[in-house]
């Protein structure tokens, strides 16, 4: 299922998008909240910065792992210039116009960003139902 | 769109947030809670996420934002509802509400604020 | 499961049923005496009927994937392994060229090697959910959350901290605070045997979680080899309240509700 983020309104239905999906894949209260949370703040970082996307919401399986929710979120913006940057941990959290991406990171179980300044960027985040979680 | 709502208690604010709201609304609700402190020259503002599933760095922001809106009026803010789930997902993520307490019921909130709850209410503690 | 009257197909078809059926009775199905044999004629009707229905679909329709759904929810629940339960199916092999017509042969064998397959996955599929549902049981049970007095709750951890149970508690922990509206929680690492890094980290974050819920965190019960341990370490505890001792920690806990009581 794919949706547009264009506008603000978007980012409540990518998370309610996001809910309705992990609860129904059997994730727990703990791992949803996680879900939409990252969810949450990848969209609206989509609109912070690069002013429309997409986000891709989909069920996926795996040997390891069982059951997993997977996502794509897109844009043609700017794109991140120093990735590695982006992603130290501190980096404008909370406080600020935070990016949020080593936070988002750490909720899910895998995280991946592809980002060519000029271009526009890339991010996919994977949360799987059989995995321990820490 | 904003079904947020605001009520006035013991001469505190309480803000009941909703969880889909955008920056339109979260300016809306900003506004009016400022208004209404000032219009009851409130010690206190309560804000409630009870119905907030999701909390992520911009509502953390607006919070606090909010709040420090707040505090030039002379009111201190206080946080109730925080759902367990989401108090996870934020320390996690490294989120946090360092402007601010919070407290487990409008009672303690109240207490916190100074002013004593009413008597007879239904056991929250 | 709940019996229920199944439409009988024509007679043509009555005798397949019985021969295959009888058939069924040597096998662990009926012989483990777990399903009765009332079961097996139910399944195995819903089974046949679907499969001719997949048959001409040439894929395996949902009512079919529902009724082996069922098939192996009966086999985990009587005890039989995967490879009998797989065989319920598999047994159709012999009456296949009685079910469907010559030329559906070929696909007939096709899909019930598919239909086997799919049991047999399904059944390791579902035992891994019961299996995880029973270890999330038993970490619900391990991890107790008491509450020692008003607005005081604690929580003792013992044995080795894997981070599932860390969490399972701290969830376990924050949802208590909530529910009772505690402002204190005492986490009492007495006995744990071994403190490192992970489970410092995960210490840390419960504090800040209990923090944000408005509550304090006193953790008590480390050792001096614990303490030696974190240092060592690195690990920065400074923003947490601790005491060697879980009376120690007790009274802080009283110290501090009396003041949070009387304070404005």
């Amino acid at each position: 299922m794919k949706i547009k983020i264009t506008a603000e309104e978007d980012v409540v239905v990518a998370r309610l998008t996001a809910r309705k999906a992990s609860t129904a894949a059997g994730f727990s209260l703990l791992d949803q909240t996680r879900i939409t949370t990252a969810v949450s703040e990848l969209a609206r970082n989509i609109i912070l910065y690069a002013g429309q996307g997409s986000m891709e919401c989909s069920e996926i399986l795996s040997h390891q792992y069982g059951k997993g929710l997977h996502f794509v979120f897109s844009d043609s913006g700017p794109g991140i210039a120093d990735i590695p940057l982006a992603l130290t941990p501190g980096y404008s959290t909370g406080g600020g116009l935070g990016l949020g991406l080593s936070g988002t990171r750490r909720l899910m179980d895998e995280f991946t960003i592809v980002s060519t300044p000029g271009t526009g960027t890339t991010i996919t985040i994977t949360k799987w139902l059989g995995r321990s979680i820490c | 769109m904003n079904r947020c709502s605001i009520l006035l208690m013991h001469q505190i604010i309480i803000v009941v947030l909703q969880g889909d709201m955008d920056d339109h609304s979260v300016k809306q609700i900003q506004q009016k809670a400022l208004d209404r402190i000032a219009e009851a020259n409130a010690p206190g503002i309560i804000l409630d996420v009870s119905q907030l599933d999701t909390i992520d760095s911009y509502m953390v922001r607006v919070l606090t934002d909010l709040s420090r809106m707040a505090r030039l009026l002379g009111a201190e803010t206080v946080m109730v509802g925080l759902q367990a789930a989401v108090v996870m997902a934020m320390v996690e993520m490294g989120l946090d509400f360092k402007e601010f307490k919070s407290a487990a019921s409008i009672d303690w909130a109240l207490e916190q604020l100074g002013v004593a709850a009413p008597k007879g209410r239904a056991g929250e503690n | 499961m709940t019996e229920q009257t199944v439409n009988l197909p024509n007679d043509t078809l009555l005798d397949i049923y019985q021969t295959w059926l009888s058939g069924l009775t040597n096998t662990r199905w009926v012989s483990s005496g777990a399903v009765s044999a009332k079961e097996c004629e139910y399944l195995g009707t819903q089974l046949i009927i679907h499969f001719r229905s997949s048959l001409s679909q040439n894929s395996l329709s949902k009512e079919l994937l529902s009724i082996l759904e069922q098939i192996t929810k009966t086999g985990i629940q009587a005890g039989l392994s995967p490879t009998e339960t797989a065989t319920f199916v598999l047994s159709l092999r012999g009456h296949l060229s009685q079910i469907c017509t010559k030329d559906q042969g070929e696909l007939a064998h096709q899909l019930l090697e598919q239909t086997a397959l799919h049991t047999f996955e399904m059944y390791v599929k579902t035992r891994e959910e019961i299996i995880n549902q029973q270890r999330r049981d038993i970490l619900e049970l391990s991890t107790p959350v008491i509450k020692l007095w008003d607005g005081i709750l604690a929580v003792p951890l013992i044995g080795t901290i894997d981070s599932r149970r860390t969490q399972q508690t701290t969830e376990k922990l924050l949802n208590r605070i909530v529910e009772t509206g505690s402002k204190i929680a005492i986490l009492d690492i007495t006995g744990v045997a071994m403190v490192d890094t992970l489970v410092a980290n995960h210490i840390i974050k419960t504090a800040a979680a209990v923090r944000l819920l408005g509550a304090t965190l006193i953790i008590t019960g480390i050792s001096p080899s614990i303490a030696q341990t974190i240092v060592h370490l690195g690990i920065d505890l400074s923003s947490v309240v601790t005491r060697a001792v879980m009376a120690d920690g007790m009274e802080l806990a009283f110290d501090l509700l009396e003041k949070k009581v009387s304070s404005k």
